[in-house]
């Protein structure tokens, strides 16, 4: 399979006339055609920022990308024009977020924010467009969609707005979908049916996903790969049968033992001490090395980098240098 | 929501949704209704609908010529003949009244769309895009404020001879600052919700983002301040007509009717040349400000049925 989205080296900086923050710092991300890619960490690490980056809407002014490539299909878009790159959002790429209470315009309804994308992307005229909106929503489990569309978003529950953002974003079978914390908002029985949705379409028009995400238990059910983010880096990558089953970064450990289980003796959750620290307070060595239990002395001094495993397994970590890998296992 | 199925394929559907089963309301149907609640509003917005259609109906109903005059009968008090009697020229009051509605409304309503427009462009523009050009606009906003606005219409009346245009450009070229600061707010906060930036994602485009998405979301303010403002310009053409610079007669307003208010004799002895055009402009502008206040909580979400 070829890589549909590489993403190389990205650096996405906010700058204001006191100091520079980088929000996103040097990231590498491949995602190839039909793939599921889970981006996890915890909030503030970096990884709404890249996706942002991705779909080319770095909030401005302030924040730029300031290094790195972003190649959709072998084009580059960071060297794209504002004015092309609105006709790759939406076609190419989609994104859904977080809160679908808010990401529906109030007072348009469903069927006219479907339909004016159908109609600018696909340069369909509106009776066809209806036509194809209703489909949409057919396929995301809407049998009377000929209602639905006359619907303003107020009267959807918040697991029906989510599958109408699904719809919109996929309304031009989009190679790329973004997913921003997809499910976050919604209760835990529409999140299993929006995560479902999601894998079915995902099949059936080859469509990538990159799921953006904290939530450990969604990147199991959806992705094929994660990739790990920390501080604005990448600190772990691996396939996902692979990063559950033994984490290697104390990082990615820490976030596995932090997710409750139902089974098992009760016992306090696991959590990491402290935060991701702010991009302006970088601490000196290894970011993660204020917040880790095995840190020692290299660690703060000197900054580790992204060391290849196997061919998909990748960390950031000195415990892993040189093929130590087995130097040293949970600890 | 009703009850979910599974069906094979896996995804699941919305059957017998009870969201489907209501009948889709529209928003512009929920505010008529709390519209619908003011009685002041209501009322108001009944009387007004009287004046404009005595206005447009003038020509039918007038008794009279605007201008016909009947200098035997100058200043007649209220009667059989003529309604609300005559002025100092023999000229029927009710029929001045009815065209001078007409003046008045046309001045009002085409003037407020005028500075809605400007006001409504510049604050969006301002507001959405920030920076640099919010700066520059906001700035000259704030010198158009600064200007001593009567004095200014004074002096630009008496330059371009006042006429029903010149007064319109007039108050549309310098009554939009207002709106103008009142979108760009609006359009501060809307710019960074979250159904813009998705808006976005799926590329849609600047100008369409700031006219067909965020412009509906602002227009409740947008039309209340209309509302208001359409009073607020009827009062100023009373003041510039009044002060003769307005509406030149032999043409009606409800301002140069008042003119003849000036002499303490007449307002005394025919008190009726005076009253009914001051009551006039008391009627419309108060109905204005009520249907704005009516208007004004419609279109507030936090004010509930």
């Amino acid at each position: 399979m070829s890589a549909l989205l590489e993403v190389k080296n990205l650096k996405t900086y906010f700058v204001s006339k006191k100091r520079v923050v980088p929000a996103v710092d040097g990231v590498d991300i491949t995602i190839r055609k039909g793939e599921t890619v889970g981006l996890v960490g915890e909030s503030g690490c970096g990884k709404s920022m890249t996706s942002l980056s991705i779909i080319g809407l770095v909030p401005s002014p302030g924040g730029k990308i300031v290094d790195g490539q972003i190649l959709l299909d072998g084009v580059n878009l960071v060297d794209l024009s504002e004015n092309n790159m609105c006709k790759v959002r939406g076609r190419d790429i989609a994104m859904i977020f977080q809160e679908p209470m808010t990401s529906l315009n109030p007072v348009l309804t469903v069927g006219e924010q479907i339909i004016e994308v159908i109609m600018y992307h696909l340069q369909l005229n509106r009776s066809d467009a209806t036509q194809k909106a209703i489909n949409l929503l057919k396929m995301v489990g809407f049998p009377r969609a000929d209602k639905i569309i006359k619907e303003y978003p107020h009267r959807l529950s918040g697991g029906m707005r989510q599958r109408v953002m699904i719809a919109m974003a996929m309304s031009c079978n989009p190679k790329l979908l973004i997913a921003d914390e997809p499910t976050t908002a919604l209760d835990v029985t529409i999140q299993a049916q929006v995560l479902e949705l999601m894998k079915e379409l995902s099949r059936k028009f080859e469509t990538s996903i990159l799921l953006v995400t904290h939530d450990l238990g969604v990147v199991s059910e959806l992705a094929e790969r994660v990739i790990v983010m920390y501080a604005g880096q990448v600190v772990e990558e691996a396939l996902v049968d692979d990063i559950f089953d033994k984490p290697y970064h104390p990082y990615t450990e820490g976030l596995i033992d932090s997710v409750p289980l139902i089974e098992g003796a009760i016992t306090r959750l696991n959590s990491i001490p402290g935060n991701v620290p702010s991009p302006e307070e970088m601490p000196k060595g290894c970011r993660f090395a204020p917040r880790c239990r095995v840190a020692f002395d290299r660690c703060y001094s000197e900054e580790p980098t992204l060391q290849s495993i196997s061919t998909s397994r990748f960390v950031r970590c000195f415990l892993y240098e040189e093929g130590e890998v087995n130097g040293c296992s949970r600890l | 929501m009703g009850q979910p199925e599974q069906k094979t394929t896996g995804i699941f559907e919305y059957k017998n949704s009870s969201i489907l089963e209501r009948k889709p309301e529209s928003i512009s149907k929920i505010m008529l209704r709390k519209y619908m609640k003011n009685k002041l509003a209501v009322f108001s917005a009944i009387i007004l609908l009287l004046i404009i259609s005595a206005a447009i109906f003038a020509p039918i109903i007038a008794p009279y010529d605007p201008s016909e005059q009947h200098l035997l009968e100058a200043l007649s008090p209220p009667g059989e003949k003529y309604l609300l009697g005559t002025d100092d020229l023999g000229r029927d009051t009710l029929t001045r009244l009815l065209y001078g509605a007409q003046v008045s409304l046309i001045v009002g309503f085409t003037s407020v769309a005028g500075s809605i427009f400007i006001g409504t462009v510049v604050g969006a523009i301002a507001g959405y895009f920030g920076g640099l050009i919010d700066a520059i606009l906001m700035r000259f906003v704030d010198v158009i404020i600064s200007f001593p606005s009567l004095f200014l219409l004074i002096t630009l009346v008496t330059i371009f001879e006042p006429s029903l245009m010149t007064l319109i450009s007039v108050f549309a070229l310098f009554g939009w600052t207002g709106t103008a600061r009142l979108v760009r707010g609006e359009f501060l906060s809307l710019r960074s919700r979250e159904f813009v930036l998705a808006a976005k994602t799926m590329g849609i485009r600047s100008w369409r983002i700031i006219f067909s998405h965020i412009l509906p979301n602002a227009m409740g303010p947008i039309v209340v301040s209309a509302t208001l403002g359409i009073g607020g310009v009827i009062l100023a053409e009373t003041a510039l007509s009044y002060l003769g610079l307005g509406i030149q007669p032999p043409k009606p307003s409800w301002g140069n009717m008042l003119q003849s208010a000036q002499s303490l004799k007449i307002m005394i002895e025919a008190w009726w040349f005076t009253l009914f055009p001051g009551l006039m402009i008391l009627i419309t502008v108060l109905s204005f400000n009520f249907v704005g206040d009516g208007l004004r909580d419609a279109f507030d979400p936090k004010i509930n049925e």
